[in-house]
């Protein structure tokens, strides 16, 4: 018996109505560490990134942990540690920005969720190219050593934009050459994804599945991979410069050899603002699936949505400048760059403003991937709205390198990255692991990341406007209350991520059996058994609109949500009709 | 437009000593600024309360409960989705008109009074104010921003090409600037208040906002605004001429604005070696050779050599990141400052 599809009616006496999953599945089918290393299987790859990126994430955090408590007071150039000195405060703050950066936030949802579910939501059996998938891995794997690398040499305190000359200018570190080739390597991973993704999206559609027929997850992912494989390269490039110009001491970057440190920026943020939106991009995906699901509602705006994805990520190409207003670029420069920044807020704003009408006359259900669904909202409203402060030119060259630039990043990276992340791990958590996790402590972790998060950057906006700079190991004395609300809002939302650590893992071992569709989502995935079978599929899924749940219906907790029998009924009758 | 928007700037209830948001409106343009962010604040939270507002109410509304089922509306709407990108759109090119006007006026400075340019040097961790004018004998080199109400000034930074960027930072002006070795970056203001009218005895301050290392969130200093003429003779002359000064607080003034933020004088090791117990004992360099600072020539001559070519010898186990100076006339003033200041913590 194929997933949810009802083939014959339960006989309770029999104990047919008891969804019995797969004796074999892809976690048991081949066993030993050593299959999993070698695997082609696109879910065996996925479910080693989300580990990996997982990783990341806590060693990012605890980062983040430590330079929030070097942070809770003042400090003076006299007496300059809360618990550290200085230095060690620069190391964390650059630790914390790559490693989240780098090892979480780029490759997070696309490279764990998307691995996992992308062929899955076409009813295909795999990527289009495992062997290029399973490469991507290991070279995420080899740049991560050498970020553990850079992190057992010492540390690096270059910041995570890697600005020369304070990077590269003086007596270069070992560890920024570690650094270098972690990015250039990461660099490659992502791309190779990226051209796994759009690959597959162009061949291995089913039959009577168009482009408008995928999951807005898959649209997502879609503009990302554009993203990846035409912004990643300029970074390698970049890179590769700075090593060409250590070598044979041309002047590129360096003032000393005639370069000159804003070409560098230039060439930095080209790669790095597309890259922004390489991490929201994704992001949004999984938000649009969890808004439907948990509304039941047909998404509002599909072409709108899919469309606006292609529009960030287009015009996400020529805003680099809007980092770069001070530094010296042409004025003239600036202003196009701001016009350009405000025209990239449109598509974001259509977004939200669809998922709310998604919400219009749905059956609104608070699971906890709903609940970061509606803190996505919450928070990269205010993201997003905040950006139209610092497109401004004119409040720019205020509020440049000042905490209202941390408190707008962090709301639109955290506020949607992270929700998304979290959000799309427990929506897929029970296909992925065939496991239920505890639905109250899910609520309980995901409010308390919604007010730690609140806490942790609020208070950092009007630090910003009232002029305190970032990257500060100590400040003035008046910006001491923003600063302990939110450490303190730091600390809420790391136990509201330990609290998710512990029940997820708990539920592996203690979990209920999870239905094949436990939500009652209608894209293919949930056709699959959970979790699913090697090839995914034991049965042909039925093809048919990713948002018509109107073809599924509750049987019970056991079962999940199964599709209606007229919907199979009819879905045999045209096939026969075909033949 | 242009004069709409001027006289609505000038019209604007001033809040001069600060505001929840903001510091004091100290310069020409902090009006501008303060009115911009209103009104995109004002014009967000409009939005954010719609949207958060239409999303708290449905989830209450059409929450999932017995005997409610969804309801399939349209899956799309021309009109209203048109409607809902392009009156956005609308008021995204009213911020953007509004801001390109401030920003214009910002980087425009007067072309019909006489503009005073003050010379300014980044370097890791201080700055260098080079401050000259009618009243003055030549250049000071201050640590502070010393200026007069009304005027209008251009700034002209840079950093020696083996430094590395800072930006300079008045949050009352409301005004940043990087200053990137090997280029000349400008910043105009017109300061509007005096630091006393803002209530601030020590002045505005001053930051550095470009991430640059150890001291970076020690490079601060103050901008002080002065009515007249006298008044900021007098402040320029007692920062900047330490000439004037017996050696050994000549010398503690330089410490503490130049070598603080490597030396310290408690023996504790930061950048560079401690000045306490410096005078007198010989230290290993790098070179294998080895060096003393005292009152003798070749103590004089290290001592010198180490402030004006600091990568020539290196103290054995400290880095090479000394930035050398260059103090023209008061050289030997300076030194001899340095060198009374060096015997008065010996050991």
């Amino acid at each position: 018996m194929a997933g949810g599809v009802v083939e014959k009616p339960a006989d309770p006496a029999a104990g047919g109505d008891v969804y019995r999953p797969l004796a074999v599945n892809y976690i048991n089918k081949f066993k030993g560490i050593g299959n999993w290393l070698i695997t082609l299987d696109h879910k065996r790859i996925g479910i080693m990134y989300l580990g990996a990126v997982t990783f990341a994430l806590l060693l990012g955090g605890l980062f983040a942990i430590l330079l929030r408590t070097e942070l809770l007071f003042p400090g003076t150039a006299a007496n300059p540690e809360v618990i550290a000195s200085n230095d060690w405060y620069n190391k964390f703050f650059t630790l914390h920005g790559a490693v989240m950066v780098f090892l979480f936030i780029i490759p997070g949802i696309p490279a764990s969720m998307g691995n996992f579910i992308l062929p899955m939501q076409l009813g295909a059996k795999d990527l289009a190219l495992p062997r290029v998938n399973l490469m991507s891995l290991w070279l995420y794997w080899i740049g991560t050593v050498f970020f553990i690398g850079v992190l057992v040499l010492g540390g690096l305190d270059t910041g995570w934009t890697l600005y020369p000359p304070y990077s590269s200018g003086r007596d270069v570190q070992l560890t920024l050459i570690f650094a270098y080739t972690a990015v250039f390597i990461l660099g490659f991973s992502s791309i190779l994804t990226g051209l796994n993704f759009i690959v597959t999206m162009h061949k291995l559609r089913p039959p009577g599945m168009g482009m408008y027929d995928m999951p807005l997850f898959l649209w997502a992912l879609y503009a990302t991979s554009l993203i990846q494989v035409l912004a990643t390269p300029v970074i390698g490039i970049t890179l590769g410069l700075s090593i060409v110009e250590h070598l044979f001491k041309i002047g590129i970057f360096l003032p000393e050899y005639g370069g000159d440190p804003v070409m560098y920026q230039h060439f930095f943020w080209f790669y790095s603002h597309p890259a922004v939106y390489i991490m929201v991009l994704p992001a949004m995906g999984v938000q649009s699936e969890i808004i439907a699901t948990f509304s039941r509602k047909h998404v509002f705006g599909y072409k709108a949505i899919a469309w606006s994805s292609i529009a960030i990520a287009a015009i996400g190409f020529i805003v680099w400048g809007h980092h770069m207003f001070v530094s010296g670029q042409s004025p003239t420069a600036g202003i196009i760059f701001s016009f350009l920044t405000f025209l990239v807020a449109i598509p974001s704003a259509i977004k939200v403003f669809n998922w709310v009408a998604t919400l219009y006359k749905g059956s609104i259900d608070l699971k906890t991937p709903m609940i970061y669904g509606l803190n996505f909202i919450y928070l990269f409203g205010v993201g997003g709205l905040t950006g139209l402060f610092l497109a401004s030119t004119a409040n720019n060259v205020h509020l440049h390198d000042t905490y209202f630039v941390i408190a707008h990043f962090h709301m639109v990276m955290v506020g949607s990255v992270l929700n998304a992340f979290l959000g799309g791990v427990h929506l897929w958590w029970p296909k992925m692991t065939g496991r239920m996790y505890s639905e109250f402590w899910g609520r309980i972790a995901a409010i308390f990341v919604f007010l730690g998060f609140n806490l942790a950057f609020m208070p950092q906006f009007v630090a910003g406007t009232r002029g305190m700079p970032r990257r500060y190991a100590n400040y003035l004395d008046e910006f001491t209350i923003f600063h302990q609300l939110s450490t303190i809002g730091a600390y809420l939302l790391g136990l509201g991520v330990v609290i998710q650590v512990t029940y997820l893992i708990h539920s592996l071992f203690k979990g209920k059996q999870a239905p094949p569709n436990p939500w009652g989502a209608s894209s293919l995935e949930w056709q699959s058994d959970s979790p699913p079978d090697h090839h995914n599929f034991t049965a042909k899924p039925i093809v048919m609109g990713p948002y018509d749940y109107e073809n599924w219906e509750y049987v019970s907790e056991n079962r999940g949500w199964v599709l209606k029998r007229e919907v199979v009924e009819t879905r045999k009758t045209l096939a026969k009709a075909d033949h | 437009m242009t004069s709409v928007l001027s006289s609505l700037g000038n019209a604007l209830p001033l809040a001069r000593s600060g505001s929840y948001w903001f510091p004091p409106q100290a310069s020409d343009v902090a009006a501008g600024h303060d009115f911009l962010y209103d009104f995109t604040l004002w014009l967000c939270i409009v939005f954010f309360v719609a949207i958060c507002g239409a999303t708290v109410y449905f989830t209450l509304k059409y929450r999932k409960r017995l005997g409610h089922e969804a309801v399939r509306t349209a899956t799309h709407n021309t009109k209203l989705e048109l409607a809902w990108s392009i009156g956005p759109l609308m008021l995204l090119m009213a911020i953007f008109g509004i801001s390109t006007y401030w920003y214009l006026h910002m980087i425009s400075p007067p072309k019909d009074e006489y503009v005073h340019q003050i010379d300014v040097n980044a370097q890791r961790w201080n700055w260098t104010f080079k401050i000259k004018g009618e009243g003055l004998d030549g250049t000071y080199e201050c640590a502070k921003l010393h200026l007069i109400k009304d005027r209008p000034y251009q700034i002209v930074m840079t950093t020696p090409d083996n430094d590395v960027i800072h930006s300079l930072f008045i949050p009352a002006f409301r005004l940043k600037q990087d200053c990137v070795p090997g280029r000349y970056n400008k910043l105009w203001f017109r300061p509007t208040m005096t630091h006393d009218e803002a209530g601030l005895e020590d002045g505005f301050d001053l930051f550095c906002t470009e991430y640059c290392g150890t001291g970076h969130s020690d490079m601060i200093t103050k901008v002080m605004v002065y009515n007249t003429e006298a008044e900021w003779k007098a402040g320029v002359v007692a920062d900047g001429d330490l000439t004037t000064k017996p050696a050994l607080d000549r010398g503690r003034m330089i410490y503490e604005r130049l070598c603080k933020s490597c030396h310290t004088i408690d023996g504790s090791a930061l950048i560079g070696p401690s000045f306490k117990g410096l005078w007198g004992k010989s230290k290993e360099m790098e070179s294998g050779a080895s060096h003393k600072v005292d009152s003798s020539a070749e103590g004089r001559t290290y001592l010198r050599e180490s402030v004006l070519t600091p990568g020539k010898e290196i103290v054995k186990g400290y880095p090479n990141q000394m930035t050398p100076f260059t103090w023209g006339d008061k050289t030997d003033s300076y030194l001899e400052g340095i060198e009374a200041y060096l015997e008065s913590l010996k050991d």
